[in-house]
């Protein structure tokens, strides 16, 4: 008995932690999404009411798979980093990148409806605003392990999980279903899965084996957020979709 | 062990748990531990059912993984 309460108390003790971590990382996550909207043009143009603007859609949809297919990579270091440091966090994250790494035909199938391939896709630069979070990244798990791709995913995720429902919304009362078909499959993907949860309990129990505080997270994300403010910049300026569709 | 034991909910714990020789990770501060567990329970509901805490922001990035 002695042993059955106590595993529920620590049970609930962490589940505490990852509670505070919770409400650390909405407070974070929302005052960056206040810096977002009041800094980057057209910032909430994809979840608003206003018509929406093909080109930038379908660019953003481009860059969407080229992240996919740049974090693959982050993943699959943070995935060694994690085996060492954590072991049943690698369980969870390696289910988790293993699904990811085939996001990006959800994607490229709406792209075909608008006329682009995927030999399009790979004809169409990233940002270079991707590009450097993603050496960023990549330089910070040196010294960090597995932590900053954590990190991104953390970002990625919270804001997938309030803003993209919106986004497919919006684009399919634009455009038409079947132009959302893959985008609309991969929100039911994440709201099933539940992967912001995960990627909490993930970024709690790397914090602790690590020894690290809240602080170094929360340089990570916000690192992240201003890298994610330069894309929407270079994406709002950007006209080379004009010339790919 | 008797059912009624089995069934014990956490907040239900006698003192006698956090009196005993087993050891927990803030077996030294008791009291603490028992405010924290208190506190533990209360909010474990809001954490299961939904991680949306706080939820203010209208409009936001719509970026995927």
């Amino acid at each position: 008995m002695e042993k059955t309460a106590n595993s529920n108390l620590e049970t609930l003790v962490e589940d505490n932690d990852l509670l505070k971590l919770t409400k650390w990382a909405d407070s974070v996550m929302e005052s960056e999404g206040r810096r977002y909207l009041e800094e980057v043009p057209r910032a909430s143009h994809l979840t608003d009411d206003s018509s929406l603007d093909i080109d930038y859609y379908v660019r953003h949809r481009i860059e969407t798979v080229w992240r996919i297919w740049l974090t693959a990579k982050i993943d699959a270091i943070a995935l060694a980093h994690m085996v060492v440091e954590d072991y049943e966090s690698a369980r969870q994250w390696s289910r988790y990148v293993a699904d990811e790494l085939d996001h990006d035909k959800m994607f490229l199938r709406d792209l075909v409806e608008h006329g682009v391939s995927i030999d399009e896709v790979r004809a169409t630069p990233p940002f270079q605003s991707t590009l450097s979070m993603l050496q960023d990244i990549e330089q910070n798990m040196n010294s960090l392990g597995a932590l900053p791709a954590v990190a991104y995913a953390l970002f990625v995720e919270w804001n997938a999980e309030r803003f993209s429902e919106k986004a497919v919304v919006k684009a399919t009362a634009n455009l038409s279903n079947q132009h959302v078909v893959g985008a609309k499959r991969h929100v039911m993907f994440d709201l099933e899965e539940r992967h912001l949860p995960m990627i909490l309990d993930i970024s709690q129990r790397l914090l602790s084996k690590r020894g690290e505080s809240t602080d170094t997270l929360e340089r990570l994300v916000r690192s992240i957020a201003a890298h994610f403010r330069a894309y929407f910049t270079e994406l709002d300026a950007d006209d080379s979709c004009r010339a790919v569709v | 062990m008797s059912e009624k034991k089995q069934n014990e909910s956490i907040s239900d714990l006698p003192d006698y748990f956090l009196n005993s020789s087993v050891k927990s990770p803030i077996s030294e501060n008791a009291t603490q531990y028992k405010r924290l567990l208190n506190r533990a329970v209360e909010d474990k509901e809001s954490l299961h059912s939904s991680n949306r805490i706080v939820d203010t922001l209208i409009y936001g990035m719509d970026i995927s993984k």
